[in-house]
């Protein structure tokens, strides 16, 4: 095992500059030093500072950075998700991307998450280019429907909602198997795209 | 050696002629590099649940001037004549190691693909090249069959770096493996983990449950 591996495993962990110094034994300027280092290296994250505390993280294996599907959805969704796994996306990734790929997952609390995406999607002709790629239309339909009649939702543009509506399937389709929504509010959305909703009346008002 | 930022690059270069959308699965020291075990590899070992993808990643790196090589030198005598070895392309330092659907006798089975640590989607142009991480056992027990040169050094960096290590989910995975018809599943993990005994602390019951029926 190298001196490096050995130090973060002795470090590692959530520190406030006072923990640290204290943990290694330096003065206040070298512990500065070497987590300014271990940072650029990509082993520490800090979070706060300002009137917070600053609180560094400190990881054996380097920190992953950048936008992702988790990272857009926790920005802008009241009910923050824990990530299943990470994710990282290089080049373009915007709010619509992630809208098709959280239904794409199939896990509830994503798609909660997801619902409040609809209020930031500025490019609809990609969100229904990547919703026909993905063939999920009308799950999409469904959501933006329900995600209208439950938070803050800017108005799609009607040729878009014609596109979606075109394509109308046969089978019902469920989102998520066995789960069912029991309100009859949504009867006329479900109706409307053939897909079932999984979201029940109390969690239509939690996400108010 | 490619440094982890170049491999982002190269993938990011690739994912622009790439000419559909591709899903790989990363398990070598690509997906150390990925995890930040290690800054810098050999080789780009890429796994893939479909032959369409791999084929479409092969038309991607020809017209990036990779050319396929021989596997003599790289990998032991015995694997070079398994039916299901890798395809290998190298342009400079650089090296692809593909492999579809196995990894020699190796299944590359759903739950595999399911347990991944993370995904990359590299979109540059028109269409995504998907990289999902597998999990960090699975690398073990990968690297404990493809017996090349580095693999035991990188499997001691791995769980030198991590105490986290799911030592029931490896042997359970070779144990599959071996009933499934690889046959060198549990004896090349038994032939890694007697080594790695020497270096870090492993459970007897470990080594038991390997050939236990």
């Amino acid at each position: 095992m190298d001196e490096e591996t050995k130090l973060l495993k002795r470090i590692e962990g959530k520190h406030t500059l006072e923990t640290f110094m204290r943990q290694t034994s330096l003065k206040k300027k070298s512990a500065l030093n070497l987590l300014s280092l271990l940072r650029k290296k990509g082993y520490v994250r800090t979070d706060g500072g300002g009137k917070q505390k600053r609180i560094y993280t400190i990881s054996t294996r380097i920190i992953q950075r950048g936008e992702g599907l988790f990272t857009i959805l926790n920005r802008y969704a009241k009910i923050p998700v824990v990530p299943p796994f990470t994710h990282v996306a290089h080049g373009s990734y915007t709010v619509e991307n992630a809208l098709t790929d959280a239904i794409t997952l199939h896990d509830f609390r994503i798609l909660q998450a997801s619902i409040y995406l609809f209020n930031h999607v500025k490019d609809w002709s990609k969100l229904y280019a990547l919703a026909k790629k993905k063939q999920c239309e009308q799950v999409i339909g469904a959501l933006y429907d329900f995600a209208r009649i439950t938070t803050k939702t800017r108005k799609m543009p009607d040729r878009i909602r014609q596109a979606l509506l075109r394509k109308h399937p046969i089978k019902r389709i469920e989102i998520l198997p066995h789960i069912r929504t029991d309100s009859s509010e949504f009867h006329a959305i479900e109706k409307r795209w053939n897909v079932a909703l999984p979201f029940s009346k109390q969690d239509q008002e939690e996400m108010r | 050696m490619i440094q982890q930022e170049d491999q982002e690059s190269l993938f990011r270069l690739i994912s622009s002629y790439v000419k559909k959308d591709v899903v790989c699965y990363a398990f070598g020291g690509t997906a150390m590099m990925y995890y930040g075990y290690k800054t810098a590899t050999k080789d780009i070992d890429l796994l893939f649940a479909d032959e369409d993808d791999n084929n479409t990643f092969i038309e991607a790196i020809n017209v990036l001037g990779y050319k396929r090589m021989s596997m003599v030198s790289v990998y032991v005598e015995a694997l070079t004549k398994e039916k299901r070895k890798p395809e290998m392309f190298t342009r400079g330092d650089e090296r692809f190691d593909l492999f579809v659907k196995y990894v020699f006798q190796t299944i590359f089975r759903d739950e595999m693909r399911k347990r991944f640590f993370a995904r990359h989607d590299y979109t540059m142009s028109k269409n995504t090249l998907s990289v999902f991480v597998l999990s960090k056992e699975d690398i073990i027990f990968l690297k404990s069959i493809t017996q090349r040169e580095k693999d035991f050094d990188d499997i001691l960096t791995i769980v030198q770096k991590d105490n986290n290590i799911n030592w029931d989910l490896i042997i359970n995975e070779a144990r599959w493996q071996s009933r499934h018809g690889d046959g060198w599943a549990i004896m090349d993990l038994e032939q890694t983990m007697q080594r790695l005994k020497n270096i870090i602390f492993l459970k007897k019951e470990y080594f038991d449950r390997l050939y236990r029926k």
